[in-house]
């Protein structure tokens, strides 16, 4: 790029204040504008007009906002973003539509999905000893009907994995046995719900 | 119709983008302007009249070729925005305004 021989000074206070989207456009008018003054009426009067011509250039319009003239945030950007997307989903209603649907069953699932599993998880999780407690259940088979897993298993079973399983360290066994007739010495009474329970009931279930 | 108004200058200027359809750009208007009109248009008048066009959204740029005299700047070639109805609202106010004066008004000597 050749430069031409306008005053410097006058030029680069110009290129100071300009606004740099304007900068390079006017800048051209001048050095044309200048060139062809020189030819016409001397090197002496093109200054003196370039140099006016800088001055009157120096108007609200031309100077660079002080404050920046580039935005510093990015929410044009993000407003884009949506605007595009927006637009999209209008577009391919059909497709906008399966998208946005199963994005929202897959969400709910997930939702579900914890709220069930915090639900387990938090399950009597009052014993201190709850992550070493388990509950046995059982998987029937009889001959004649069909397999069926029931929440309760056979007394003997406890005392047979315990001698059986190292790993077992203890077991209780509870019994529901509904309303009983209670005998102790003279008094008998009639209790509603009886509970049969291993010794070892409040040592393996400690309550906190 | 505040909304198509126009400056005296800005109706000139606007004009003579016209006239200069494609080629428009500072030195050019400034030219054209002088050597029509007779009248001395300073750069920084006509950069502000332009910029205050273009957001008024009434004339558009574009970045025109770079030659040797203007030592590799770009020219800002101006055009027509959208909205070039502003320039027919300002005809056609003038115009009604010369209809409505009467004749005689215009016919007046003074002696």
């Amino acid at each position: 790029m050749k430069m031409k021989h306008t005053p410097q000074l006058p030029l680069r206070f110009f290129r100071w204040f300009c606004h740099p989207k304007l900068r390079d456009s006017i800048e051209g008018d001048l050095m044309e504008l200048y060139e062809e003054r020189k030819a016409k009426s001397g090197k002496l009067k093109a200054d003196l007009k370039f140099i006016f011509d800088v001055l009157l250039l120096f108007r609200p319009g031309i100077i660079k906002p002080t404050e920046g003239y580039q935005t510093l945030n990015t929410y044009g950007m993000y407003k884009n973003y949506f605007k595009i997307s927006l637009r999209n989903l209008i577009k391919n209603k059909t497709f906008a539509f399966i998208n946005v649907s199963s994005l929202a069953v897959g969400l709910a699932a997930c939702v579900v999905i914890y709220l069930f599993v915090s639900d387990e998880r938090s399950f009597d999780t009052f014993h201190s000893k709850s992550k070493n407690i388990y509950r046995l259940d059982e998987v029937q088979k009889f001959t004649g009907t069909n397999e069926q897993k029931v929440a309760l298993s056979m007394p003997g079973m406890a005392p047979a994995m315990k001698r059986d399983f190292p790993e077992v360290k203890s077991y209780v066994r509870f019994w529901l046995r509904g309303k009983q007739l209670i005998t102790k010495d003279d008094t008998k009474q009639l209790i509603e719900n009886v509970m049969v329970a291993d010794s070892t009931f409040l040592m393996c279930l400690i309550f906190h | 119709m505040k909304k198509y108004q126009l400056g005296e200058f800005e109706e000139i200027v606007m004009l003579t983008v016209g006239v200069l359809y494609g080629e428009a750009y500072g030195v050019s208007i400034k030219k054209e302007i002088e050597s029509r009109l007779k009248r001395g248009v300073s750069v920084g008048a006509l950069q502000t009249a332009l910029r205050r066009l273009e957001d008024k959204g009434y004339l558009k740029s574009h970045e025109g070729e770079a030659t040797e005299e203007r030592a590799g700047r770009p020219k800002n070639i101006s055009h027509y925005g959208l909205r070039k109805k502003a320039m027919e609202y300002t005809k056609n106010t003038r115009d009604e305004l010369w209809r409505a004066i009467p004749k005689v008004a215009l016919d007046v000597k003074f002696s």
